[in-house]
């Protein structure tokens, strides 16, 4: 069943709304003010994004040229002006086709880069956060508040960020516990956790509504149970003196966020019942396209219900292997070039890719039959689809391509963009994209993150104008 | 006179950047300066202006290189420890200033920054520091969440668990380090969720399906509980009470304070009211188990302070230090002959770091191996060595055997990659060195005595094999009947493994499965010229492989940075490590353009040394000859007509530290005796020890610390558990500052 939330405020007396159904209608009263909430869906590829293959395939003769390595068979004819053409003149790229009937909302954005990143297998939480940092094996220190952290502060919500996962860091393979993939982080040095167990993910989102109507005692004695646990962390943290204490501080807010938590769900129990997604064998399953389609169901719940505003789903990492789309070699080994089960590693990567994008389009789907304002649910969400090692499998960060769907400034989609290439005047960078987002959200910014040296400062601030226009 | 002392204070200030700039002119600029800016730095230009941000990179640059001796090069006549520190603290002063955060600090917490400190410096005896570590909390392993779960009772066979304090592992790495991980608002989820679990076990039982169809209540009710829950009203202040106090036992191993037991007690009689003596006393249960204590073994040193402000951990904090670092049990539950570990601790028994030492080694020496099962080893915790036995696995990395994926197309059904199987293999042969605690690296690395199929004792290989006589139930019941009688005939002795594929797995071992008579005392030798230590077993080269080749890069990556306590640095991000797949040729030979002048530097540390393993393939089986073109099946028996050549398993130590093993070996059987012979190998395994058992990096003033537990180990005869014991009561581990 669909939520119809102008529907159900009609169905609403004044002395009916009571202060714990008020998150929830305060969006509804929003989008009658006009100003309707935002939400991002970030989708995180591994082993880069590559450009060549994101051009519509009617031009391909002429903005893709050979690439001069093994590792990279075709790429972009560098511009030195801005590519800005209607996606509906050309056609689509194979991969991207399950995107077609949401054309009016697609951006396909090239042209961007990332020097100030590591590049290399991640760039960790410089993909999101534009700094450099980690090495090889590891994440190294988150700075700052990497995007979607930043927009989960601005856009709160009962959850402020959900994180999925299928792996931890970017050179494991599936797990099935909260995990830190090194993406993420709410602020500098505060990582931000993903959930790489649906059937978990779906307990922590929507468990609480499960509870119905005989939660009434529980959640009393939760109340009492978290009041007592936040005085008890506090005076160990006082007889502890200085030692370690930022790690008492994040037990401490653990409790605090519980219980502000739980203040907000009250209420809400029958709405989020409502969205929360169908719990299939797929939840439990071990094949790993099964799980990210459970990721991607609750991804588009957790919008849906308004109990949360940013999703990010990391949907692979390098020792993933795709057997649920007969491909036995791990993602790492078709990132160097290694061919299998009769295919290219091109191929089998392409394969890999519309797998995600048809993903994209099932939540795209669910997000445009909710209606909202004028339009839908998709018309405020903005879906982002990128690899955090930018543009290949061992990333340079010169280019870092993104698929854009949904919700830009109105009327936005239907574009192909290209920028100039790296240096080239009218060159931008990954930190101009996520000011936009911010602008979006609704919260300007003009600069994010480090600034790449090799380039003018003035370049790498304020948003994206063509994004916005 | 005043004017005097504003002179005075102005020179105080300059002074620091004039003698930086001189420190540089001194020892830095012949190579960083503005005509050779090696590796990008231009020392000359530096300005001491910490507002911008491309100084500030370079000065970050520049304290790291202090801070860990790393510059200026050994080879060049080198600073004074004081000047240097002079520098160092201006630079951080200056940071401090505006707030900069050394990036350094946060580098050092990561276990890959280990070998990034000097190790001449560490072990020439200059530094004389007193040795501590810093007041701490330490989240609990997901291994003591286990135990302290099992602990419970049954729980488990009710509901699911779930791990909260999951570690993301890498290979060969010792990721359990005290900097490394916190509870937040995502463990506190799954903490919730087990507590409940739990609080409903221990009270009203939970109420599960079992496999026939029938419902089955599990539980573990303490008499104390039963007295609240079938009571039909309010329970006394005394059942209250002593229902904490049960709790408070079994989670924390102590009695609660008496603050602690009012603010219970205040819950719980809260909580009753809201809820009834069920629901009340089951809230009062999770507050105790989500105590802090619970979560973090908490290190403060509540000790008295000494004359260098150092702290000694308290008996309670030591006994939990001590247990946790040797088991996953709390002390309460560690017996030491007939007291336990908390208790010994209490009574003042663990005062002095020798008789820390004697309990160190009993508590090692208790596992026997006469007696034990080492299957034991990874499935439960009866066998109390299993932290020992996670040390080698994380500084091996070889348990990733298992996780490495190979090529369906090469691993047919009936194959027997049972690379679980290996794994065990692997365990025991550890272990057993460990056990016999003499010469322990030497025999790490050279050891021709093996485990193959061991079931732990004649008795379980009785057992096994009578299993398969009879099973006749079992679709390979009349194979394994002919195969055991055919080799009975023989003489010989059966594998006791059911089913020809299972047995087929010793072939990775250059065993015939086919004719193969197993040793029932194990270890046995396996031939001299085919195996050599850890390294070459096939566990350890699996792990360290590719899906269809060896890995050389890794695996002489590992012995730099493992053996010889060096680092690579990361491969730049311009390069796109590509091996061609060119199958006309040896690998050794695929990999000739990491000999390119721009990459030559780094690999020059890895390649020589990971290439005398070419004597294995990628699945451990020992070789002579390398097969060429595409290999579509593991079994090389069935390529005769393939294309070989022979293999080379020549290489290089190349400036390893120490010069008496540097040079060429003309295969892996000579770098690795070469490496078992090297004092930098003991002294990088030493290193190593440290971090696993400490939990944290080694610095400088643990530098004595090292040191002795050096010595410990030599002069008992390569004792490892002399070793464990000299760094479980060094200052380092018993003082907090």
């Amino acid at each position: 069943m669909i939520l119809q939330r102008r529907h159900l405020l009609k169905g609403l007396t004044a002395g009916a709304v009571t202060p714990l159904l008020r998150p929830f209608l305060n969006n509804v009263l929003a989008e009658n003010e006009g100003t309707l909430p935002k939400r991002f869906l970030f989708v995180i590829k591994s082993s880069g994004l590559t450009p060549a293959e994101l051009v519509p395939s009617d031009l391909i003769p002429s903005m893709v040229r050979p690439g001069e390595r093994e590792d990279w068979p075709t790429e972009l004819v560098p511009t030195k002006d801005l590519i800005d053409l209607p996606l509906k003149d050309h056609k689509l790229p194979e991969s991207l086709k399950a995107l077609s009937p949401f054309i009016d909302k697609l951006t396909i954005l090239q042209g961007l880069s990332g020097k100030m990143c590591r590049g290399g297998h991640s760039a960790w939480y410089g993909a999101l956060g534009c700094y450099h940092t980690g090495n090889e094996g590891n994440p190294g220190r988150a700075s700052s508040a990497t995007i979607d952290g930043a927009l989960a502060r601005v856009l709160p919500s009962i959850f402020p960020h959900v994180g999925l996962t299928l792996g931890g860091k970017v050179l494991t393979g599936v797990k099935d516990s909260v995990v830190y993939p090194g993406i993420s982080a709410i602020d500098a040095d505060r990582p931000l956790p993903y959930q790489a167990s649906p059937a978990m993910a779906y307990k922590s989102l929507f468990g609480i509504a499960a509870t119905g109507k005989a939660a009434e005692a529980d959640n009393l004695l939760q109340s009492i149970l978290l009041d007592h646990m936040v005085d008890d962390v506090k005076r160990v943290r006082s007889r502890i003196g200085n030692a370690d204490q930022e790690k008492l501080d994040h037990y401490l807010s653990a409790f605090d966020s519980l219980r502000d938590r739980r203040r907000k769900l009250k209420g809400l129990e029958a709405e989020i019942r409502t969205a929360a997604p169908k719990v299939t064998d797929k939840f439990t399953s071990e094949v790993e396209t099964d799980r990210i389609e459970a990721h991607f169901d609750i991804a588009a719940a957790a919008l849906i219900s308004g109990i949360s505003n940013v999703v990010n789903v990391r949907v692979d990492t390098l020792e993933v292997t795709y057997r649920g789309l007969g491909i036995s070699k791990h993602v790492h080994g078709l990132g160097h070039s290694e061919s299998v089960d009769g295919m290219t590693p091109v191929e089998a990567r392409s394969r890999i890719r519309t797998f995600h994008l048809e993903q994209i389009a099932r939540v795209a789907v669910k997000l445009k039959a909710v209606p909202e304002g004028d339009g839908s649910m998709l018309d405020n969400t903005l879906i982002v689809y990128l690899s955090d090692a930018a543009e290949k499998h061992h990333g340079s960060c010169v280019e870092w391509p993104f698929v854009l769907l949904g919700g830009l400034a109105p009327g936005g989609g239907n574009r192909y963009i290209q920028y100039p290439a790296y240096q080239q005047p009218g060159h931008h960078t990954i930190a101009n994209l996520y000011n936009t987002f911010m602008h979006l959200a609704g919260h300007p910014t003009d600069n994010f993150g480090r600034l790449d040296n090799q380039l003018p400062p003035t370049l790498q601030k304020g948003p994206l104008s063509q994004l916005l226009s | 006179m005043r004017s005097h002392i504003i002179i005075l204070l102005l020179c105080a200030l300059c002074e620091p950047l004039v003698a930086s700039r001189e420190f540089f002119s001194k020892n830095c600029t012949e190579c960083h300066d503005s005509e050779t800016t090696k590796a990008g730095l231009n020392l000359e230009e530096l300005k001491a202006d910490f507002s911008e941000p491309a100084s500030v990179d370079i000065w970050q640059r520049v304290l790291e290189q202090l801070e860990t001796r790393q510059m200026p090069p050994k080879k060049r006549s080198r600073p004074k420890i004081s000047t240097q520190e002079q520098l160092t603290s201006w630079i951080r002063a200056e940071f401090s200033k505006k707030n900069i955060t050394p990036i350094i600090d946060h580098k050092r917490r990561t276990p890959d920054f280990g070998n990034r400190l000097d190790h001449d410096t560490l072990f020439d005896g200059s530094q004389a520091g007193p040795a501590s570590s810093p007041p701490r909390l330490w989240r609990q392993s997901p291994h003591i969440y286990d135990q302290l779960v099992k602990s419970i009772g049954g729980v488990r066979h009710a509901v699911t668990i779930h791990q909260p304090f999951a570690i993301d592992e890498s290979k060969g790495v010792i990721a359990d380090y005290s900097t490394q991980h916190l509870a937040d608002s995502a463990t506190l989820q799954l903490l919730m969720m087990n507590c409940k679990s739990i609080a409903a076990y221990q009270t009203t039982g939970i109420n599960k399906r079992e496999w026939d169809g029938r419902m089955q209540i599990h539980r573990q009710t303490p008499d104390v509980f039963r007295d609240i829950i079938e009571s039909k009203t309010a329970p006394k202040t005394e059942q209250i009470n002593a229902a904490i106090v049960h709790e408070y036992q079994l989670f924390l191993g102590r009695e609660p304070t008496t603050s602690e037991l009012e603010n219970t007690f205040d819950l719980a009689n809260k909580a009753i009211r809201s809820g009834g003596n069920v629901r009340g006393l089951q809230t009062a249960l999770v507050s105790v188990m989500l105590k802090p204590e619970v979560i973090y073994r908490i290190e403060i040193g509540f000790g008295e302070p000494d004359k260098d402000g150092r702290r000694r951990l308290s008996a309670y904090e030591l006994a939990f230090a001590l247990g946790y670092a040797l088991t996953d049990k709390a002390p309460d539950q560690l017996m030491v002959g007939s007291e336990s570990l908390l208790d010994l601790a209490r009574s003042g028994k663990l005062d002095s770091p020798k008789s820390i030492r004697e309990t160190v080694r009993t508590i090692l020496d208790a596992n026997d191996m006469s007696v034990a099962d080492y299957r034991m080893f990874t499935e439960d915790h009866k066998v109390r060595n299993t932290r020992t036995l996670r040390f080698f696995r994380d500084f091996f990395g070889y348990h990733h055997a298992t996780r490495v994926f190979k090529d369906e197309n090469r691993i047919s059904i009936d194959s027997g990659f049972d690379t679980k199987r290996i794994v065990t293999d692997a365990d025991q042969f550890v272990m057993h060195i460990f056990d016999n605690d003499t010469d322990v690296l030497r025999k790490l690395l050279t050891s021709n005595n093996y485990f193959v199929t061991y079931l732990g004792s004649d008795k379980h290989f009785q057992h096994d094999l009578k299993y398969i006589r009879e099973n006749v139930n079992d679709g390979g019941y009349k194979t394994n009947i002919t195969y055991i009688k055919r080799i009975e005939a023989a003489g010989k002795t059966p594998i006791p493994l059911e089913g020809p594929s299972s047995r087929t797995y010793v072939g990775f071992y250059n065993i015939d499965h086919v004719n193969w008579n197993y040793p029932r005392k194990q270890p046995f030798p396996l031939p001299k010229s085919q195996r050599a230590g850890i390294l070459t077993h096939p566990a350890w080269i699996i792990a360290w492989s590719g899906n269809f080749d060896n890995d050389p890069i890794r695996r002489g990556k590992w012995i730099r940075e493992h053996l010889l306590a060096d680092y690579v640095p990361e491969i730049p991000i311009t390069v796109n490590a590509v091996i061609s797949e060119d199958r006309d040729h040896t690998l050794r030979h695929r990999l000739k353009p990491t000999q390119a002048k721009e990459c030559w530097g780094c690999h020059q540390k890895m390649n020589p040394l990971g290439l005398p393993f070419e004597s294995f393939d990628d699945f451990g089986r020992f070789r002579t000859n390398e097969m060429l073109d595409d290999i579509l099946t593991i079994f090389p028996e069935r390529h005769r007509d393939a294309r070989t050549v022979p293999v080379d398993s020549s290489g290089d130590i190349i400036d390893s530290g120490d010069k008496g093993i540097d040079g060429n070996v003309s295969n892996v059987f000579e770098l690795l005796e070469r490496l078992a012979s090297s004092s930098r190998v003991r002294q990088s395994f030493v290193r190593h020890n440290f971090r696993y058992w400490l939990g944290r990096n080694e610095t400088f003033s643990d530098s004595s610390t090292l040191i002795n537990a050096d010595r410990a180990y030599t002069e008992n005869g390569g004792s490892m558990k002399a070793l464990i014991a000299s760094l479980l009561s060094s200052d380092s581990f018993l003082y907090r500052k």
